[in-house]
């Protein structure tokens, strides 16, 4: 089942679709809602509410405060402000790193530097934790950001997952383990936890938040409580060149992440826009995310140039654009991820169809700039186009 | 109330366009149609008190979603503090509105019962892309987070949607199909289904 075909069987999960809900004679409580509102009636202490509202009176604003987005969401891609506040991020961790490593240097004469400013950066903008016990080793790592990341790790044939949530997800995600699981407080790492036990098997402990995210450590292998608790007893905070030794082969580091886009690009024909900024965006990374997102820049830098070329009906570079997202069904990048996933079967397919009379719908969807941008989760804005 | 004021303009237009599709987004969440209609009322009573933060065009929706998904994780109004005309508007959903037949299709409800497995996390990415037709860079907006990391959630979470259906192929030691025709004439994707075929 590819990710269409998820999607669509996601989507009919839905009890109430669109269409219902705008069919609804709803007109004339919609006009009351709207007035009442507009007035200031709705949900004030006086007006026809059974009681007091929770809304209004002296903490409203506070209660909005903890509904409305803290960043006003009215941008499109690429989003300048998100951008500058990782980039001013990114530099503060750069520049505390450059005053660290200078001390290391200072006090270890001729110590070579493993790793780049870049990798160093991202080590130490997330916590990073290690399980002291060599049969446990660090099976996957991915997409480490400010707020979030994932660490796997693996040993006697069991799996320990350490996830990073940004801490506005606290409350919902302890609500949702608390409300049909057994939980008690226990310590991790020297920190209040909420340790749940799930029916059958697994365990998840989540620490409370700090300022930036929350961890969330779990397990669903172990059914031993005392084999989980002593486990996470074994984990320990480590420094920045340990924890970059112990990544696994798979993860991309951020100083080599230029290289391999380089080497992932190579022999692949590059479109007239190539927006890698996604790419650019994560910190450490699996090979295979990784890998998806260059592979998403070029084939949705192509189809946006067949969607933009149709839209003019200039044929000739409709038919090179066509050509070359056909090609990618030679692209060695693709065939490598192909082994992992169904990532480059999308794309291929979605290629084929760009051969196929326009406003076709053999094969599934109509193919439409929305519909591949959403497929492929492509970085930049939608195209008008066929 | 004149008509002339820009913003009450401006609030009337954000009002009329996007309340159908917020109460939409919270009949798909909640748990009654009075929890329904307290979420919607109470995301567009933000819009109004927040009126010059809404951004405008496309982003209005994505903005009315953010709010919206707050309230629903924030919003535990007992029956007896809830607004009447938010009382009434619920009574007029039950009463005249019926689940989709799709989702009483047993295949359906497999995956349900599959989503219901994920985490929060997972499963609200993978709604706001199935129920909501949201693009990842649109569910980005609605949960501020960058482009690059809701890709990727929505790439674990589908890995781990098909892992709890392939345990759900096991379990019932057949081979599981599912059939998803394509999208009607609203570009809304038709009912899928699974049908179980004893091996």
């Amino acid at each position: 089942m590819n990710d269409q075909e998820l999607d669509l069987a996601i989507a009919a999960t839905s009890r109430y679709s669109s269409t219902a809900v705008a069919e609804l004679d709803l007109a004339a409580l919609e006009v009351e809602l709207l007035e009442r509102i507009m007035s200031g009636a709705f949900g004030a202490p006086d007006s026809d509410s059974d009681s007091e509202s929770d809304v209004d009176g002296p903490d409203a604003d506070a209660d909005l405060d903890t509904v409305v987005p803290l960043e006003r969401p009215g941008r499109t891609r690429p989003h300048p402000q998100r951008r500058r506040r990782r980039t001013t991020f990114v530099a503060m961790a750069v520049a505390a790193c450059l005053v660290v490593v200078a001390g290391i240097l200072a006090t270890s004469p001729g110590g070579d530097r493993q790793f780049a400013d870049a990798a160093i950066a991202v080590a130490r903008s997330n916590e990073r934790l290690l399980v002291d016990d060599p049969t446990w080793t660090v099976a996957k790592v991915d997409q480490f950001t400010a707020a979030s990341g994932e660490m796997t790790f693996t040993g006697s044939g069991r799996e320990l997952w350490l996830n990073w949530y940004p801490a506005d997800t606290y409350e919902m995600f302890l609500l949702d383990r608390t409300s049909s699981y057994p939980s008690k407080a226990i310590a991790v790492l020297g920190e209040p936890a909420t340790l749940v036990t799930y029916t059958g098997a697994g365990f998840a402990a989540l620490l409370r938040p700090n300022d930036v995210n929350f961890l969330e450590i779990r397990s669903n292998d172990l059914v031993d409580e005392r084999e989980f608790r002593a486990l996470l007893a074994k984990l320990r905070r480590v420094g920045v060149d340990e924890w970059l030794t112990a990544l696994p082969e798979r993860a991309v580091r951020p100083d080599a992440s230029a290289a391999l886009i380089d080497s992932m690009l190579q022999g692949v024909v590059r479109p007239p826009v190539l927006d890698l900024s996604d790419v650019e965006a994560v910190g450490v990374s699996d090979r295979y995310q990784f890998g998806t997102r260059v592979a998403s820049a070029v084939a949705c830098g192509w189809f946006d140039d067949w969607f933009e070329a149709s839209a003019v009906d200039d044929a000739d570079r409709v038919a090179a654009a066509g050509s070359a997202l056909r090609s990618l069904r030679d692209w060695k990048l693709l065939q490598d991820l192909d082994a992992e996933g169904d990532y480059s079967q999308v794309v291929w397919q979605l290629a084929d169809r760009t051969q196929l009379p326009a406003g076709s719908e053999a094969g599934g969807l109509p193919l439409t700039a929305e519909s591949v941008h959403g497929a492929l989760t492509c970085p930049g804005p939608v195209p008008s186009g066929r | 109330m004149g008509g002339h004021d820009p913003a009450e303009e401006r609030y009337r237009r954000l009002f009329e366009e996007h309340f159908r599709a917020i109460l939409g987004y919270a009949m798909r969440r909640a748990r009654t149609s009075a929890e329904a209609a307290d979420i919607a009322s109470e995301t567009m009573l933000v819009a109004w008190r927040r009126l010059e933060d809404v951004p405008e065009g496309e982003a209005t929706r994505l903005w009315l979603f953010g709010v919206a998904r707050n309230v629903v994780a924030t919003t535990h109004r007992s029956a007896d503090r809830r607004d009447r005309l938010v009382t009434r508007i619920g009574r007029h959903l039950d009463d005249h509105v019926t689940p989709d037949a799709a989702a009483d299709v047993a295949g359906t409800e497999l995956v349900r019962v599959a989503m219901s497995r994920l985490d929060p996390t997972d499963r609200e990415v993978l709604e706001l892309a199935g129920w909501e037709q949201l693009t990842p860079a649109e569910i980005a907006e609605v949960l501020d987070l960058p482009s690059a990391t809701v890709r990727t959630r929505l790439h674990r979470a589908r890995q781990r949607l098909r892992a709890v259906l392939d345990e759900f192929d096991d379990d019932h030691g057949g081979a599981r199909r599912v059939d998803a025709s394509s999208a009607d004439a609203e570009g809304r994707p038709r009912a899928a289904s699974i049908t179980e075929e004893s091996s």
